[in-house]
């Protein structure tokens, strides 16, 4: 492409064509998925066994989830480094997890306040699956990306099932949640991004 | 008859068009990719991209990442407002005439 005069009609065609090149630009995102959605699967599981097993303070299993937010805030920091264009879709997505990223450790703050003033702690699972399936089904409106839509839509059944289940099997609920709102399909997600790449 | 208004003969060239296609869609743009996807020169890019900074159509932000220089393109408000209206004008020309 050069420095040349153009037709009108030269004109549409080459903002038609920039355009639909912008949107071609892909990013690989089921990284993510994969560190929380195997993050929580790995902690939900390793609590419901402790709790089988009755091993004391089986929760602080969850403190793995800090770190786990420093991990990402790492590839999320290289990441930015090798990007050639921020989409304004990136920067919703990015958005909309941050403002989850912040609700999920208010919760578990608030949780910690109900046991100090009251002695019980507030039942966040449903909550948790509440906020994953927000997050999984705009993302994946965003992104018009069905498997990501699908798995939100999971967690809001998910998010009323738990709470007809008592003691640690809804542990097991919460481990679903992230199989079919993280995992899977960060799994296409991946998939998809690859024969992209390779076309 | 219609009267035609003038088009914006800043963006009336196509790789100032196409550099301004880009930046319309995305929040900012590194010099690279801008290179990549108008399949321009480095020589002519720049060139275009001063013209386009100097209306004030775009910001440049020069960086460095790993001792390399980095520039990033983004489109201001004044740009914004300067392509819709060459989109709405160039309408004119396109739709049969009275």
């Amino acid at each position: 492409m050069e420095e040349k005069n153009i037709t009108e009609q030269e004109s549409l065609a080459i903002i038609q064509q920039m355009i639909a090149k912008s949107k071609q630009q892909l990013i690989d995102r089921s990284k993510f998925f994969f560190l929380w959605g195997f993050a929580v699967l790995i902690c939900a599981v390793a609590q419901y066994v402790m709790l089988k097993m009755n091993v004391l303070k089986s929760d602080e299993v969850w403190l793995a989830m800090p770190i786990i937010a420093i991990i990402h805030i790492y590839i999320a920091a290289k990441e930015q480094k090798r990007v050639k264009i921020i989409s304004h879709n990136t920067i919703a997505i990015g958005s909309l997890w941050m403002g989850l990223g912040v609700a999920f450790f208010a919760l578990a703050f608030l949780s910690h306040r109900s046991y100090v003033n009251t002695g019980t702690a507030l039942d966040v699972l449903p909550l948790l699956i509440l906020f994953y399936g927000i997050g999984t089904f705009v993302t994946g409106r965003i992104l018009q990306f069905k498997p990501l839509i699908f798995g939100g839509l999971a967690c809001f059944l998910l998010c009323i099932l738990v709470t007809y289940i008592d003691g640690p099997e809804q542990l097991l609920i919460l481990a679903l949640s992230v199989v079919v709102s993280y995992i899977i399909p960060g799994i296409i997600l991946k998939k998809e991004f690859n024969n992209q790449q390779n076309n | 008859m219609k009267n035609f208004v003038e088009l914006d003969l800043l963006l009336h060239s196509q790789l100032r068009l196409a550099v301004m296609s880009l930046l319309i869609s995305v929040k900012e743009a590194d010099f690279g990719y801008l290179q990549e996807a108008t399949n321009s020169t480095n020589g002519n890019l720049s060139v275009q991209i001063t013209k386009l900074k100097d209306a004030e159509y775009i910001e440049v932000k020069k960086t460095f990442e790993n001792n390399y220089p980095k520039t990033t393109c983004k489109i201001t408000k004044k740009g914004m407002k300067a392509f819709e209206k060459y989109v709405s004008d160039i309408k004119q020309y396109l739709t049969p005439k009275n």
